[in-house]
């Protein structure tokens, strides 16, 4: 859906490179990776482990800083970006707070920000009924099953109202019918709220479902290998998983992997 | 647009409890195994006064009715003495819980300083903990002779035993946050003190329970074993006095009441617990 805008770059991956460790012990986790992503994109990292995927979103999310090259999200520098509080983040585990109740947990960014509990108690209900938690906003993490958690996780994620968004295979925990659900109510809420969103995943089907764009990177060390443009369909589940042009997708991006393995 | 958010969340909202499953808390459960777990203890413990009761140890180790009085003898000594036992009760109690409290509070206070600045908290922590090596036989007469032969020097003695148990674990607690945890909070641009208290803190509770059950043990042991060696008064005075004397069954009143306040204080920081951490609770019940 990107594709039919004007493309307006909002973050720039420019030359960064990654090396961990030191005095002849190096492992060089990135090297030379250069990408762009659009305003509103859902871009895709994907890789097998060890491709440095998961650095390469921390070093966007400023929790890693890069040993070389430079990251632009607008015209800022990740830390400005961080401490304006301008991304979204969900990692594989849900990360709850046990002793919060799922509304309680949504507002916690909203909380350390400083906000009256009057002005976010109608934004954390908004986002509840948004990933479909309705009826158990006063429940506590240990009482929801592991799908609805990180539904959790994406609301928290969104409280500030982010325009980034980014994952760390948050579903990649889930099992495979739950996995689609919120897949599926990914892309809704992508639709609704136009952010944009880089996710990392080590599945081939999830990326070409998910994304305007895919990142396929190779690792050892981990660098861009290629970028592909997806064309997402209209239609349900089923059939988008079942069209040719979906098997042709994952056919293609299995062949990237096929190239150098 | 927004008429598509309307249509879409509805059906979301239904859909998400049938498919992927809530466990919903089984109170009454709980409550019945509860109360299973809670008849077989009790009836060892009736079976056991029994024996006692009908001379079985006495037999069984050669013990004469001077060395090991019978359950009634010390029930019968307990209601003559009621008035003195009460007030020693009190006096070993509050040197127990007035020990505990500055032990533990001062042992808290360290291990949150120590948290701030980790690298070198850590060590002073350890120093700390060094505490727990001394002797409590060796420090008795010496905070005895510090602090005089009341209230005073048995408090500081449970407060010295007390404050290394509780900043180790606070300490421990404090520090055991996970990375991912920790990068949330950065990502929101959370300060140190916003970490403390919304993430560090609560996930130390649990651990700063466990050092308080500890403590309370580790205090009835000070205040008793601090007023063997100087003190007019208390149930660790009487103790020793009575069975210089030889008048057992006062001396086996002593050790029961000591045990009953003990396990009386146990509880009372467990219903605290419960009502502080009952989702920490509630995880230990599922496990």
């Amino acid at each position: 859906m990107s594709l039919d805008r004007q493309k307006e770059i909002e973050i720039r991956i420019d030359d960064v490179s990654m090396v961990f460790g030191r005095n002849g012990r190096e492992v060089t986790a990135l090297s030379q990776v250069c990408f762009e992503v659009y305003r509103s994109e859902f871009v895709s990292l994907l890789g097998p482990s060890g491709c440095g995927k998961s650095t390469l979103l921390r070093l966007m999310a400023d929790l890693l800083e890069p040993t070389g090259g430079q990251i632009t999200i607008g015209e800022e520098v990740p830390r400005e970006v961080r401490l304006k509080r301008k991304f979204g983040i969900v990692f594989q585990s849900p990360t709850l707070f046990e002793w919060r109740t799922v509304q309680d947990n949504i507002e916690l960014p909203m909380e350390v920000l400083g906000l009256k509990k009057s002005e976010y108690s109608a934004i954390s209900n908004q986002l509840i009924d948004m990933v479909g938690l309705t009826k158990f906003k006063q429940y506590y993490p240990w009482q929801l099953s592991g799908g609805m958690q990180q539904r959790v996780a994406i609301a928290r994620a969104l409280s500030l109202d982010p325009p980034i968004l980014l994952m760390d295979e948050p579903f990649s925990a889930l099992d495979e019918f739950t996995k689609e659900k919120l897949q599926l109510d990914l892309l809704d809420i992508q639709k609704q709220t136009n952010k944009t969103i880089v996710f990392v995943t080590h599945s081939i089907p999830e990326a070409v479902f998910l994304s305007d764009r895919i990142i396929v990177m190779s690792a050892h060390p981990g660098r861009v290998h290629s970028i592909l443009d997806i064309e997402r369909e209209e239609g349900s589940y089923e059939q988008i998983r079942n069209s040719d042009r979906f098997h042709e997708m994952t056919a293609r991006v299995r062949g990237c992997f096929n190239a150098y393995a | 647009m927004k008429e598509l958010t309307a249509v879409k969340t509805e059906p979301l909202s239904t859909s998400v409890a049938k498919s992927e499953g809530v466990k919903k808390p089984k109170r009454s459960a709980n409550k019945a195994s509860r109360s299973a777990t809670l008849w077989p203890p009790i009836g060892f413990g009736v079976l056991f006064i029994f024996i006692w009761q009908l001379k079985g140890f006495h037999k069984l180790f050669h013990l004469e009715l001077y060395q090991l009085p019978i359950p009634s003898a010390i029930a019968k000594a307990i209601q003559n003495n009621s008035d003195v036992l009460w007030s020693y009760s009190l006096y070993t109690g509050s040197e127990m819980i007035g020990g505990c409290m500055i032990g533990s509070a001062i042992g808290l206070l360290a291990a949150i300083a120590a948290s701030f600045i980790p690298r070198a908290g850590k060590g002073a922590i350890t120093l700390l903990a060094a505490l727990n090596a001394v002797p409590i036989v060796a420090l008795a007469p010496i905070m005895n002779n510090w602090f005089g032969d009341g209230v005073a020097s048995k408090i500081a003695l449970v407060s010295i035993m007390t404050m290394a148990t509780m900043a180790v674990s606070a300490f421990k607690g404090l520090r055991s946050v996970e990375p991912a945890y920790l990068e949330l909070m950065h990502s929101y641009a959370a300060g140190r003190l916003a970490i403390f208290a919304k993430l560090r803190f609560r996930l130390a509770l649990p651990h700063i329970f466990i050092a308080l059950k500890i403590n309370m043990a580790t205090g009835m042991i000070g205040a008793i074993v601090g007023e063997f060696f100087i003190s007019s008064r208390g149930l660790g005075f009487l103790l020793s006095d009575q069975i210089k004397l030889g008048n057992m069954p006062i001396a086996w009143s002593c050790i029961i009441i000591a045990a009953v306040l003990g396990i009386a204080l146990y509880y009372c920081i467990q219903l605290v617990e419960r009502i502080a951490i009952p989702w920490h609770v509630a995880q230990r019940a599922k496990k």
